[in-house]
């Protein structure tokens, strides 16, 4: 899907404009955001709303996520295991600490 | 007030233009502009109440609370929240969000990936040709030659493609920082937005009574029933004007509608 987030007020209006005048190419709407369908309409819309708005609207192109393909085991066992956690108000750094699990600083240096 | 149309010079406080073909909304711009001669009149002026209701004709249209807030404003009426509004229309004057346009960059990574892949399939191209020939026994050096310039220029295209992919990430790194700015900058616009209209309806309502009273004079109507120039003309009466009102609306004949305004009066 294409990600369309806008920066300012009148290229929010023009967001919600096309929105509504183009809703088969709209997978989702969230106010100053939308994703649209990664079709060549969808890719047309977003190039519209560029040429208008320049600097105040930005572009990505998402990919479903997999966390079985993406992300490691490690990661998703302390995923799992940190909200199934007993103490409610560990923060998870602390509980990581204690059990075994990836720490957040090397977890935030490593790029999927 | 001296006024300079329709061939002639007419000096007073209610100068009478009907039936001439001045143009309303051309008198008001020559009221509202220190610098334009036809019409000469003491300072102070026209204010932002003038550009609301200073020019009264049968075809206008009027924001309402706008006007109404317009009309407080010129009594020197405040609204509660001006000094925050104040401070978060200086917070936007002080932002100065950077650009975040990479066209050019994005392009620049397109374009060298498309001449990476040309060059690889010509070099696949060719190393299968030269096979081909060397097989059947014929003379490849041509086929070699070229084989090693393409190899050369599909060294040359990777290279170009990295640096334009690593000046993208760059440039996208720094397109954050813009970003961070230009959000800022909208949800304060949007405060500003809210804060305004909060003022507006505040002002709005303090006078309202008030030109609602002034109505009947000219409309039976109430005020929310009454059409936009009427209630043009009874926010003009309520306004503290300075400037010459232009009124094109056929009530009163000009004096009392200068009595009724109570400001100078151009009637056309």
């Amino acid at each position: 899907m294409l990600l369309v987030v806008t920066y300012s007020r009148p290229a929010r209006r023009s967001l919600r404009n096309i929105c509504r005048g183009h809703e088969e190419s709209i997978v989702r709407r969230f106010g100053r955001a939308a994703l649209l369908r990664a079709t060549e309409h969808g890719a047309f819309l977003a190039c519209r709303l560029r040429e208008k708005y320049p600097d105040d609207v930005q572009v990505e192109r998402t990919r479903p996520f997999n966390e079985f393909a993406d992300a490691s085991e490690d990661v998703r066992a302390a995923a799992s295991a940190y909200e199934s956690r007993e103490a409610k108000h560990t923060p998870y750094a602390k509980f990581a600490a204690g059990a075994d699990h990836p720490d957040p600083a090397e977890l935030r240096d490593q790029d999927l | 007030m001296r006024v300079r149309a329709a061939g002639g010079e007419h000096v007073g406080p209610v100068v009478d233009l009907r039936g001439s073909d001045v143009r309303p909304q051309e008198l008001a711009a020559a009221v509202r502009d220190p610098d334009d001669d036809r019409v000469r009149c003491p300072p102070p002026e026209a204010t932002a109440v003038h550009r609301r209701v200073g020019c009264i004709r049968p075809d206008m249209t009027l924001d309402r609370q706008g006007a109404l807030a317009a009309v407080a404003r010129s009594h020197g009426t405040t609204a509660a929240v001006d000094d925050e509004l104040a401070a978060v229309e200086a917070d936007l004057e002080a932002l100065d969000a950077g650009s975040t346009d990479l066209a050019a960059a994005r392009e620049r990574v397109a374009t060298a990936g498309a001449e990476r892949d040309r060059l690889r399939e010509r070099v696949a191209t060719l190393r299968g040709e030269i096979r081909a020939r060397r097989e059947a026994g014929l003379d490849a050096t041509d086929a070699a030659d070229d084989l090693s310039d393409a190899a050369r220029r599909l060294s040359e295209a990777t290279t170009e493609r990295q640096a334009a992919i690593q000046a993208l990430d760059r440039a996208r790194a720094n397109a954050r920082n813009a970003y961070d700015d230009r959000e800022r900058r909208l949800r304060l616009e949007d405060r500003a937005a809210n804060l305004r209209r909060t003022a507006r309806t505040e002002l709005a309502d303090a006078v309202r009574q008030d030109v609602s009273d002034a109505l009947p004079t000219v409309s039976d109507r109430p005020l929310a029933e009454t059409s936009d120039p009427l209630v043009a003309l009874a926010a003009a009466r309520i306004a503290k004007l300075h400037a010459p009102v232009v009124v094109a609306v056929d009530l009163f004949g000009p004096e009392a509608t200068a009595g009724y305004v109570r400001a100078p009066t151009v009637r056309l």
